[in-house]
């Protein structure tokens, strides 16, 4: 009789064993497989979105990646052969094609539409009529962001790693970020083709530093201020080697970011603390990237999907 | 027999003189080795290929030959060049662990390669540490290899080097597969033929399920994603 409980108990065990793997069948263990499960790591928490409504407007011109709104709050998208403006429901105004593919965009205070192709800025009225063109800053430039206030216009070059200081009318005034060893200043560490820069309300510079996975704070001569954010999977943080990659400002200083790897969209209040988010991984394809943001002043978050070549918004509801 | 035509009974029924079969025969073989030697010159002349520097005109082996893809092509290259190679696409490769597992080697003959060109020397290298690691320091609990083939090397802040240690390197994927999920995607998968013995039947491509192998020109054995795929 003990001799059958035993073997059936060593049959249960074996069983068992077999059915849950050597190593347990949870996935709690920080050095098991589960942490190779990409998947896993990529789900969006539910209880940290924030219920929006969204719509979607499909521009007519291709390849999207650029996207700014004015403070009437149209609706500008650049793409490979031009930029088109857009009402804020976004039917479609008017549009003008440009010789190369617009980069990034910005429209100034003063109503000008900025539009950085590869190395330099080009000026364009709302009708179309090229105004200026600005002279490449440097050779190796490649421009990834614009933000114009009523006094600087500012824009992000990804290879020199460094923020160019314009005045409106287009003279090079300095940079802003430059590395600084023996004050032992990194510089921005931008890894990848994604280095975003905003004018917030006061005229202050926000400029990402991606691969530090941070935002920073700049006065409007480009002195160093502060920063915030920090590396990690988790929603409060920015994930992967080089995120945010982009970001905007809502008209009450609040954040709002968007993240290549794990495609996710969030708010941040104006202390850079973690508010919610506005849409994860599984709204988006797989290899979503370049989700370029603005924010309209009735807040309402725009995001430019390039892959699909839409701009979705959302809305609070 | 009344109404039979001689000749033709004479005509079918003549025994073949042994002489005249291997006559036969030698005259087939010549003309096949004819054919043959004519349709490929005319072959080797014309190039096909649309955007070629020859197109229509008798191909001069253009500075394009080595990557020519068509078949033509291959006729006009030095022997020497025509040898063919195993190697994976890094493009297609799904990271299974595979070719760490099924080369007949008892080491596999793939390796993790390091494109320096797309890395970002990140402090953060999701290649070399685990999704969620506590400190960014070398400890082995840290590291994404099983081997420890990845070597972390300060540049300056916050700059970092990494180098694939090929001796240790098993070829498992885990750190390419990683790096392309959060990072630049410069670690892929190679098929290095300075250890691979270039089987007929590769045991890895039979049982790849991304079907990411195929054969290549010795001359050109490595298969890069471009560095512009830097995501
Ligand atoms: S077997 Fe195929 S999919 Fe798997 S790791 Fe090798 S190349 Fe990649
Ligand atoms: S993780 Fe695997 S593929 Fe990468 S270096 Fe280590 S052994 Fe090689
Ligand atoms: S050809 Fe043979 S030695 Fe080379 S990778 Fe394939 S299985 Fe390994």
């Amino acid at each position: 009789m003990i001799l059958c409980l035993v073997f059936i108990a060593v049959a249960v065990t074996a069983v068992i064993v077999m059915w849950r793997g050597l190593s347990g069948g949870k996935c709690e263990d920080k050095n098991s497989e589960c942490r190779y499960d990409i998947d896993a790591l990529k789900k969006t928490d539910t209880n940290l979105l924030i219920r929006t409504g969204v719509c979607f407007i499909k521009p007519s011109i291709s390849n999207l990646k650029a996207l700014a709104v004015d403070c009437s709050d149209n609706i500008y998208v650049g793409g490979n052969t031009g930029i088109e403006i857009l009402d804020s429901a976004g039917i479609r105004i008017s549009g003008f094609a440009i010789s190369e593919p617009v980069h990034c965009l910005s429209v100034s205070p003063y109503g000008d539409i900025l539009a950085g192709l590869k190395d330099h800025i080009e000026v364009y009225g709302r009708d179309g009529t090229r105004k200026a063109v600005w002279k490449s800053p440097d050779f190796k430039t490649e421009l990834t962001s614009i933000s114009a206030s009523s006094t600087f216009v500012f824009a992000a070059d990804y290879v020199n790693r460094i923020v160019w200081r314009y005045s409106p009318g287009g003279e090079l005034l300095g940079r802003v970020g430059d590395k600084d060893n023996a004050q032992r200043k990194t510089g921005f560490v931008v890894p990848s083709a994604f280095f975003d820069v905003s004018v917030a309300n006061d005229g202050s510079l926000w400029a990402a530093s991606p691969g530090q996975h941070r935002l920073e704070h700049f006065s409007p001569d480009g002195g160093f201020i502060s920063y915030w954010g920090k590396a990690g999977l988790d929603a409060k943080s920015f994930c992967g080697c080089c995120n945010p990659s982009n970001f905007a400002l809502m008209p009450d200083g609040s954040f709002v970011t968007s993240e290549k790897h794990i495609v996710r969209v969030k708010v941040y209040d104006p202390e850079g603390r973690f508010k919610g988010i506005i849409s994860g991984q599984e709204e988006w394809s797989k290899g979503a990237v370049g989700l370029d943001l603005a924010v309209d002043s009735r807040g309402r978050i725009l995001v430019l999907d390039p892959q699909a070549g839409t701009v979705r918004l959302y809305s609070k509801m | 027999m009344p109404g039979t035509c001689k000749g033709m009974q004479t005509e079918l029924t003549k025994p073949q003189s042994r002489r005249d079969f291997i006559r036969g025969i030698l005259r087939n073989v010549f003309l096949a080795v004819l054919a043959c030697f004519g349709g490929t010159v005319i072959l080797r002349k014309v190039c096909l290929k649309a955007d070629g520097a020859d197109h229509g005109k008798a191909c001069s082996g253009c500075p394009d030959l080595v990557r020519c893809k068509s078949p033509y092509s291959w006729l006009a290259r030095p022997v020497s060049t025509r040898r063919t190679v195993w190697q994976l696409d890094p493009a297609k490769c799904i990271q299974c662990g595979r070719c760490a597992t099924n080369c007949v080697l008892r080491i596999s003959a793939v390796k993790c390669v390091h494109r320096f060109e797309m890395c970002g020397y990140c402090k953060l290298c999701f290649g070399f540490f685990q999704p969620g690691a506590d400190t960014l320091t070398s400890a082995a609990e840290n590291q994404m290899c099983p081997t420890g083939a990845i070597r972390r090397k300060f540049i300056e802040e916050p700059y970092y080097e990494y180098t694939i240690d090929e001796s240790l390197c098993i070829g498992c994927g885990r750190c390419v597969k990683t790096c392309g999920a959060f990072g630049n995607g410069s670690l892929i998968l190679q098929v290095r033929h300075d250890l691979c013995v270039n089987c007929n039947e590769c045991s890895i491509a039979r049982n790849c399920p991304a079907g990411a192998y195929r054969r290549v020109p010795a001359d050109e054995p490595y298969l890069f994603k471009p560095a512009s795929q830097n995501t």
